[in-house]
């Protein structure tokens, strides 16, 4: 069991979205900081302390959306795992896309899980208590 | 055939002799013969037996002639023999020297008489070598310039053959085996004019260095000469600029004739190769545009679904958040927009799938219709009061799953959603019929009267309104596209209540390019 609070990371361009996430947080009563990062190149930004960006502490987790401007998810995973630094990152895919491709290409750099946000609503709630056991329960790095 | 007095005699003179020096004169005869490979073969491919029973009939039918003066059964004999003599490829220098050795025998038993029965001898053999030998020489020259015509006549029909054809032909002959330059060309035809240009014909019976220096100075002579020696065929294409400056190309195959002959066979191919090259890029043009069409419904899908999400997350929130302020239309009309927003969701999902039907297909693989069948039933959940059963005599398929298993999902789902009684029955029935299994999949249901039986397989086609019957119209598309990738087709029958899809899917699937059986 983490004694650290572990701070979520949420890359997602989508200002819904992240409103969902927050709504989410807000009805489980996960208390955990969020942190927003619009696209990849900003969630770099965040996690190394550059860009003017305050470094974000460990322990953290990433939710990561796939589509993004400037640069997407897969690259970004692509980006995390090249660096020395941030290659032990834990990431949760949470997209809106099935494509197989996606799906592989995610669980090739090692993500944590791939999921599918396929409806709204009580759904989506599933998926964010799933993730607030997994941060109760899992040892990060 | 009459002869004079003098004849008679002297023949009978001559046979008088003959028959003393008969023995010496048949082995002379038989030992000059032996030095004549064709004859040769003959006399030992021949048993005793039969030799000597060919003699004594040679002798009887001779001695008619020489002493009855019943010549023509004699002389056809020989006409026989000069024609068969003539086919075995004896030569007339092998005539003269069998009737030489005979002719020494004779003489020399005879001369020393040196009285008028010698003259009288000899004057009988000469006439009777006079008569027997003009008509078998005659008789085998016949036959020599018969042979001549048929050669002549068949080759005749092979020069036809080569001014005729439509493939372009040439022969070459390597005149001195030591200089590689000494190919020369000994007959072109006007198919070959046509494919390499007009100055082919007039440069018949030139050399290769005064024709093409280029080519002579190629690698050609050296490949053709490499051809004579191990003898076999080589195929290349040649290319180049034509009279009007014009790029063509040549399939060349040459193959060794005999000796240092060689055939030259070439076809223009410059049309065939720009459309195969069309082809191709056509080919590669129709791919393109599916993946950008695949790419197209990907972004479609996903783009467009996005924000209709966010239009579902917000309604739900000002739901949530507002329930209470809500005037009880405006709470319906919210429950409404939601449900139109997820229609439209559905949509998009159905048409993403619909794009996606034959791309990445998965490999074929054994499985039973019993283990599809059931598994679609399970992910359907019939309601209570339906039952969905399965009647299937088809062995096992080997085919791709996944796509029959979403044929059979539409199917049965349609059966069960446009149901319109509270229980009802859906059976699925399979039998081999050839090389593919036909599918039956029948329901108790409302039917679909004849003039829909076409449309209902049109995209976004639905039969009832999708207030009734939530539906996207894309289900029974998706099932023909997908049979019809599978080389079957799928129709409906329905008269009355009660519809029947039936459609048939392949017992073994071999991939397209795929040459295993």
């Amino acid at each position: 069991m983490s004694s650290r609070t572990v701070n979520v990371l949420l890359v997602e361009d989508n200002v819904v979205e992240q409103e969902a996430i927050r709504r989410a947080f807000a009805q489980q009563r996960i208390a955990n900081p969020l942190h927003v990062a619009r696209d990849g190149l900003e969630a770099l930004d965040l996690l190394r302390g550059t860009g003017g960006y305050e470094k974000l502490p460990r322990p953290y987790l990433l939710l990561l959306d796939l589509n993004m401007p400037r640069m997407n998810g897969i690259e970004l995973l692509a980006a995390l795992r090249a660096d020395d630094e941030l290659r032990d990152s834990i990431v949760f895919v949470l997209t809106t896309s099935r494509r197989d491709e996606d799906r592989v290409a995610s669980y090739n750099f090692n993500v944590a899980g791939y999921v599918v946000k396929s409806d709204v609503g009580a759904g989506f709630l599933r998926v964010v208590s799933l993730l607030d056991h997994y941060w109760r329960v899992v040892e990060f790095p | 055939m009459g002869h004079d007095p003098d004849d008679r005699d002297a023949l009978r003179l001559f046979w008088e002799q003959l028959e003393r020096v008969r023995p010496e004169a048949e082995a002379a005869v038989t030992a000059r013969a032996e030095k004549i490979p064709a004859l040769a073969a003959l006399i030992a491919s021949m048993d005793e037996e039969t030799r000597r029973r060919q003699q004594v009939r040679g002798v009887e039918l001779q001695r008619r002639a020489v002493l009855e003066g019943d010549w023509e059964p004699y002389l056809d004999d020989l006409r026989t023999q000069g024609r068969a003599l003539a086919g075995m490829g004896v030569e007339l220098r092998d005539w003269y020297a069998l009737l030489g050795a005979y002719r020494e025998v004779m003489w020399r038993a005879t001369l020393p008489a040196g009285d008028a029965r010698a003259l009288g001898v000899l004057r009988g053999m000469e006439h009777h070598l006079d008569v027997a030998m003009s008509e078998l020489g005659a008789s085998y020259i016949a036959a020599k310039e018969d042979a001549v015509r048929q050669a002549e006549a068949e080759l005749a029909r092979y020069v036809d053959l080569f001014r005729q054809a439509s493939l372009g032909m040439a022969i070459w002959r390597l005149e001195d085996p030591a200089d590689l330059g000494s190919f020369r060309m000994l007959a072109a035809n006007p198919a070959g004019a046509r494919a390499a240009g007009e100055h082919l014909l007039g440069n018949v019976g030139k050399f290769l260095r005064e024709i093409n220096p280029t080519w002579a100075a190629s690698e050609v002579p050296a490949r053709w000469a490499a051809m004579l020696a191990d003898h076999e065929p080589r195929d290349w294409s040649y290319t180049f600029r034509d009279e009007s400056g014009a790029r063509r190309t040549l399939a060349v195959r040459s193959f060794p004739l005999h000796e240092r002959y060689l055939g030259v066979v070439f076809e223009d191919v410059t049309e065939r190769e720009r459309m195969t090259e069309q082809l191709e890029r056509h080919v590669r043009e129709l791919e393109r545009s599916n993946r950008e069409l695949d790419d197209f419904a990907y972004v479609t899908s996903h783009d467009l679904k996005s924000p209709l999400r966010d239009v579902r997350n917000l309604v739900s929130w000002i739901v949530e958040d507002a329930r209470e302020h809500l005037p009880p239309a405006s709470s319906r009309h919210l429950a409404l927009l939601d449900d139109r927003v997820a229609r439209m969701e559905r949509l998009l999902d159905d048409l993403l799938e619909y794009s996606r039907v034959g791309r990445a297909l998965e490999v074929a693989r054994e499985f039973t219709l019993r283990e599809v069948f059931d598994e679609v039933v399970a992910l359907q959940l019939p309601p209570e009061g339906f039952t969905v059963t399965l009647e299937s005599t088809a062995p096992p398929l080997f085919t791709p799953r996944a796509p029959l298993a979403k044929v059979l999902r539409n199917l049965v789902g349609n059966a069960l959603k446009h149901h319109d009684h509270a229980a009802g029955s859906i059976v699925v029935r399979a039998a081999l019929v050839g090389e593919r299994v036909a599918i039956r999949v029948t329901d108790d249901g409302p039917g679909i009267p004849e003039e829909f039986h076409e449309r209902v397989f049109r995209m976004f086609h639905t039969l009832r309104s999708r207030d009734e019957v939530e539906g996207s119209g894309v289900g029974l598309a998706i099932v023909k596209k997908t049979v019809e990738l599978f080389g079957g087709a799928v129709h409906v029958e329905s008269e009355g209540r009660g519809t029947t899809v039936a459609f048939t899917w392949p017992l073994r699937w071999v991939q397209p390019g795929d040459d295993r059986p």
